[in-house]
């Protein structure tokens, strides 16, 4: 049996394309609150973008380098991008015709209305008039282009108006871009409806005035995508310098896609596209608005709660019973479920270990972290308290590079020792290490997760933290941190694995080790929860263990390039993905062992890139309480009748079939585990009650 | 006394790599809180062109930075950075340490040869007692570095020979590495060459019936991973057969091709076939079938005995008794008069006690005159014309366990001393000696001349002596119911050298036994 035949992967933009259709799902659901289903298309609509500046953007660098290598699905660069093409291209119309037919419709009924400029009112028009002379005029800036002035560099990803202009009997172009300080969805003055009106649809009823003297034969908004991968110099002297460089570069890249309103001016279309030296398949007419993105800061400002999911706030975290957060982790090893739980239990140990005179030292990574983060304000206080604070930071996380140079330049300031990643690899692990002098002498605190340090993220991402003290962990975080920051050699891990070094052959054994339990006679299984899945190493592995007879239930998220349920290959796997209203980010491994499941948390997908170029580590959770809790959060995973598709063996989608089960909605159970737990919690605080837990065994 | 510190942290810089190892004590055992290795080719560069390139100084002051900054959130009370053959031997090692003291601020202390074995050895007993299994039959114990071997011979409780051998898997390789491309039989070629160095094993540790190897060195570690081992109350256990099984599955492969096939870096790689070699060469001159390996190491012997000063002292009895068996082998080998030495370590050890005052002496240089006592006939062997220079010459060239090079002088030139001539300014090796060393020499002379004329004749007249403080003198009785006229006459002019020293007559009155 040929397990690395074609026929058996799924290639993973296409994949990935199925993934973004799932989210769109969401939008599509009648079931979801009016806006939070905008707020799906608008996700639809940035994944889109991003991956067209990275995936598609990639491809198009391969096709154009002659490189002609198959994919594991056995497709070439350029097959792949007529089928992405071919895919986006339908894709597209249902987005937006869910935007037009069902989207926009529904919102009028709520008396919301997104009006045409015929459509508003002679006070509204008056409104128009005024904004437009005072506040939209003054930032717009009309291109023209003729023969001494060259085609404009059009920004990535911004909106534009594409005018055909006539003067004395030539033809002339000329670019507008919508200007982006502005809202792009304008409320207008109305009594008893809330009105707003497109940005594009304004400055066009006014577009003669900008081009006096000429006559205008057509206008029509446009939006390019270029290529916004990085490509930075690692040999730099000052990467900071380097990665700043390239992020000026980034608006510049090659265009990859157009998009152009349906009907739009045949000789404007040719035009651009010729300009932009783009073809047929990279050319995509959009029946509607462009830019759905514009739709989440909508979501956002619209205050109609009814039309949103109900608030549900975080709830506080379960293990941490005591006022003394350093005590809660010496009593037993803690975790915390994101967003069920509050991410306060991270920021709290950062802070009380910031202000804590006996704290010696803080060592933390930091991937991606928000704006204004508490988490960087925590460090900062913590280096200004006399504590050596180390931190590691991932300049090179995707798109946040420009935020991430800002609070890597004020720890730095603050006096804080900062790394800027390793060469070649990027830093993903997520790790704080808190070093502490106590009466018995010197302890570690060490937390990891599954997700970044990052609290905005935190409200949204199903992530994981796990909180201990003991010892080999803690020397293993040492001892990461030490590789990290330079110098050192990869220790022999005594708890934890680490990719590039060991991840992937860690995964490999214990794959093998279920097939060895059932070749032994016994059950082997395997639960594994994940983003991706794309390394066809560990997917052949699969396939091996499928055959031996191993049980392998698999739930990802997005990508999956395993194809489920093929006979004699992959009869008992199953993969099924959720998507809900917070995004599945969490990482969690469970190994049957013969009977002794061993649980671990990670956070690294099934990726080459997660395995073989960025640092990620993998650590276990042995404590009985805690491997109760990761049980149960899989086994809610694994019942989901509502959020759950299954993946069918030719990669598409199916929901669950109802019939006869229960309704099992897993974010909205979780979140309904983590109410009940913290009630309990305050319940047997107030009767005084208090239920011993027993200690984490001494290693 | 002060107590011993609760965190402290060992440097040591290696042939190959620089190791920081900082621990705490728990209880009776200690907590490792940071181990990292930075590998650094310091042996590379010495043992193939005899110095440290000043690019690989700046690497390793920047290593020794990176390790300080790490240490220095713990507020560590000890930190002692220690460096081994890979310095030891590099002709600029004087401007290394002087180029890491200035760039760093740091002090590193170049162990001796001897000294860091003995503190190996002195934690391998440890253990081997820890764990109820010191061998009762006689015992090869050795210690593999990746620039030196030491070896000692382990009966009936004590050291009773030692010597380190300037060879190592590193060096080794360093030295041979290039042959591999010349020979097939590159295999053989280090046979012979750690055969011929190792050879003389046999004629120095005696007729022992050697019935165990006990070894740590770096390449266990390695070596149990390719042949398989097993582990025994807490050591390592690797059989003869597995080794031989492992050398005929290597000993045609380039470092390369051992690489791929048992999927190794290739640094470890190349350390497989030289580390082999060694250690079945020094199996084959013992009865034992297996390695037994405590896995001892510098960096973690040191922190130990810093940690808990008390178990360094615990082993000092051991040490000592070691040391003196060892010169007693040696001087066995020079077909030494054994009763007579015995006789004049006992004199000697009274005398110094009872003057104690006198020379405010301690246990050390006590044991270096004990020692002194052992070997100072030896020279007889060359010739008996100028004996006492050749026992000088011959013990300065020995390796004594746990003696460092400066104390192997002290024992030599007290040893010089016994016999006729005094300390004068003509003779060069005594005044190559720093002046301390020079006033310490001749205290312990004008003790061991006195102990050796009492022994004049070689007879053991004396049954036993007292000694007595009076006044300005030193009174020796000795009790003797023989003609002592010999030792009385020897001692007469002898212990003017006592007087001149300590200002203090010495007599002898001889008594007849009760």
């Amino acid at each position: 049996m040929d397990l690395t035949s074609p026929d058996l992967y799924i290639n993973r933009e296409l994949s990935w394309l199925e993934f973004n259709r799932r989210v769109l799902e969401e939008a599509q659901d009648r079931k979801n609150p009016l806006l939070e289903r905008f707020k799906f298309l608008a996700i639809t609509e940035s994944n889109l973008d991003e991956f067209f500046m990275v995936r598609v953007a990639g491809l198009k660098e391969q096709v154009q380098a002659g490189y002609k290598k198959k994919d594991m699905a056995g497709l070439i660069p350029r097959k792949q991008l007529q089928a992405i093409s071919e895919r986006v291209h339908h894709f597209c119309r249902v987005q937006h015709r869910c935007l037009t037919r069902s989207l926009l419709p529904h919102l009028d009924r709520e008396g919301i209305r997104i009006l045409t400029y015929e459509e508003t009112s002679t006070t509204q028009r008056e409104f128009l008039s005024k904004y437009f002379t005072e506040t939209v005029y003054p930032v717009l800036t009309p291109m023209a282009i003729d023969p001494s002035r060259p085609f404009p560099l059009l920004t990535n990803k911004a909106l534009n108006l594409g005018v055909r202009l006539e003067h004395e009997g030539e033809a002339l172009y000329a670019m507008i871009q919508i200007p982006g300080v502005l809202p792009r969805i304008l409320r207008l003055p109305a009594d008893s409806t809330r009105d707003y009106i497109l940005l594009e649809a304004l400055i066009m009823e006014n577009i003669e005035s900008l081009f006096e003297g000429h006559r205008v034969e057509a206008v029509n908004p446009f939006r390019v995508t270029r290529d916004g991968d990085l490509s930075i110099d690692e040999e730099a002297d000052d990467l900071l310098m380097e990665i700043e460089k390239s992020i000026r570069q980034r608006k510049w890249g090659e265009p990859v896609r157009l998009e152009i309103q349906r009907g739009a001016d045949q000789k404007l279309t040719g035009y651009l596209r010729s300009s932009l030296e783009l073809s047929e398949e990279d050319l995509y007419d959009i029946d509607g608005p462009l830019d759905l993105t514009a739709w989440m800061r909508f979501y956002v400002e619209t205050d109609a709660p009814h039309l949103k999911n109900t608030d549900i706030p975080p709830q506080p975290a379960r293990d941490f019973t005591e006022e003394d957060i350093f005590a809660s982790i010496r009593h037993k090893d803690c975790l915390v479920h994101h967003p069920y739980e509050s991410f306060d239990s991270v920021l709290r140990l950062l802070e009380t270990a910031a202000a804590d005179p006996q704290v010696l030292a803080v060592k933390q990574t930091l991937y991606r972290v928000s704006g204004d983060s508490p988490v960087v304000a925590a460090l900062i206080r913590a280096a200004e308290n006399g504590k050596q604070v180390t931190v590691l930071v991932e300049l090179k996380a995707r798109f946040d590079e420009e935020n991430n140079i800002e609070w890597a330049r004020k720890l730095e300031r603050a006096g804080c020792y900062v790394v800027y990643g390793l060469m070649g690899l990027k830093i993903h692990t997520k790790s704080l290490l808190i070093i502490r002098r106590e009466p018995d002498g010197i302890r570690r605190y060490l937390h990891m997760g599954t997700g970044n340090y990052n609290d905005n993220t935190a409200r949204l991402y199903t992530d994981i933290g796990f909180f201990t003290c003991r010892e080999t962990y803690a020397a293993d975080a040492s001892a990461l941190f030490n590789l990290l920051t330079g110098y050192a050699k990869p220790p022999r891990w005594k708890r934890i694995q680490v990719a590039p070094v060991g991840l992937r052959g860690f995964f490999t054994r214990m794959i093998r080790e279920e097939i060895d339990q059932v070749r032994r006679g016994r059950e082997g299984r395997i639960i594994a929860k994940m983003n991706s899945l794309v390394d066809d190493g560990i997917i052949r592995e699969l396939y091996q263990a499928s055959r031996a007879g191993v049980e392998i239930d698999l739930i990802v998220r997005g990508v999956c390039c395993l194809r489920p349920g093929v006979p004699g290959v992959s009869e008992t796997i199953r993969v099924r993905s959720i998507i809900g209203r917070f995004l599945e980010h969490s990482r969690i491994f469970c190994f049957h062992n013969g009977g002794n499941p061993l649980y671990y948390l990670s956070s690294a997908d099934w990726m080459p890139r997660n395995l073989d170029r960025r640092v990620e580590s993998l650590f276990p959770v042995e404590q009985p309480d805690l491997t109760e809790r990761l049980k149960q959060i899989l086994n809610i995973q694994l019942r989901d009748t509502v959020k759950a598709r299954i993946m069918q063996p030719d990669g598409s989608y199916r929901r669950v079939d109802r019939r006869g089960k229960p309704y099992v909605s897993t974010q909205e159970c979780l979140y309904a585990v983590a109410s009940q737990a913290a009630r309990r919690r305050d319940e047997q605080s107030e009767t005084g009650l208090f239920v011993p837990r027993t200690a984490p065994e001494e290693e | 006394m002060k107590d011993s510190p609760s965190l402290a942290a060992v440097i040591d810089i290696g042939s190959s790599m620089v190791r920081l190892n900082l621990g705490q004590v728990k209880g009776n055992t200690i907590n490792i809180l940071e181990y990292l290795e930075t590998p650094l080719p310091l042996g590379h560069e010495t043992f193939v062109d005899g110095r440290v390139s000043f690019e690989t100084v700046e690497k390793l002051c920047d290593i020794l930075k990176s390790h300080h900054r790490i240490l220095r959130p713990y507020g560590v009370e000890e930190i002692r950075m220690v460096a081994t053959s890979a310095l030891r031997e590099a002709r600029n090692k004087h401007y290394i340490i002087d180029q890491i003291r200035i760039k760093t601020g740091l002090p590193v202390r170049v162990l001796e040869d001897s000294e860091e074995k003995e503190v190996i050895f002195r934690e391998t007993i440890r253990r081997l007692q820890g764990a109820g299994i010191m061998p009762e039959a006689p015992a090869m114990l050795a210690y593999i570095g990746t620039g030196s071997i030491g070896i000692s011979l382990l009966q009936d409780g004590l050291i009773h020979y030692f010597q380190n051998i300037r060879i190592g898997s590193l060096k080794l390789n360093e030295l041979l590495g290039s042959l591999q491309e010349r020979t097939v039989r590159f295999h053989t070629v280090l046979e012979e060459y750690v055969s011929a160095q190792i050879d003389m094993l046999r004629l120095a540790m005696g007729e022992a019936d050697i019935a165990g190897f006990i070894a740590s060195g770096k390449e266990i570690e390695m070596l149990s991973l390719l042949c398989g081992a097993d582990t025994e109350k807490g050591m390592t256990r690797l059989s003869q057969q597995s080794l031989d099984t492992l050398w005929e599955q290597v000993k045609h492969l380039t470092p390369d091709q051992i690489s791929d096939q048992y999927d190794l870096e290739l640094e470890l790689a190349e350390m497989v076939l030289p580390s082999l070699t060694i250690y079945r060469s020094l199996l084959s001159y013992t009865r034992s079938d297996h390695i037994l390996s405590p896995n001892v190491f510098l960096w973690d012997a040191m922190l130990n005995e810093i940690l808990f000063p008390k178990r360094r002292k615990e082993m000092d009895a051991f040490l000592h008794e070691s040391l003196l068996a060892c010169a007693r082998h040696l001087a066995q080998r020079y077909g030494y008069d054994e009763a007579h030495s015995g006789t004049v370590v006992a004199y000697s050890t009274t005398l110094f006690d009872r003057v104690r005052k006198l020379h405010g002496l301690k246990k050390r240089e006590r044991l270096l005159l004990q020692t002194a006592g052992v070997l100072h006939d030896i020279g007889k062997y060359v010739n008996l014309k100028y004996h006492a220079s050749h026992s000088r010459d011959l013990i300065s060239r020995f390796d004594l366990i746990g003696v460092t090079g400066r104390e192997s002088r002290i024992i030599a030139n007290v040893a010089r001393y016994h016999s006729q001539d005094v300390p004068q300014e003509a003779h060069t090796e005594y005044m190559e000696l720093p002046e301390s060393d020079r006033l310490l020499v001749s205290k312990l002379s004008a003790i061991i001349r006195l102990a050796d004329a009492l022994d004049r004749s070689h007879r053991q007249k004396f049954t036993d002596i007292q000694i007595k403080m009076k006044e300005n003198r030193l009174i020796i009785t000795g009790i003797s119911d023989q003609d002592t006229s010999l030792e009385e006459w020897t001692f007469g002019y002898k212990s003017d050298f006592f007087e001149e020293v300590y200002g203090i007559r010495p007599v002898l009155i001889k008594k007849l036994p009760d």
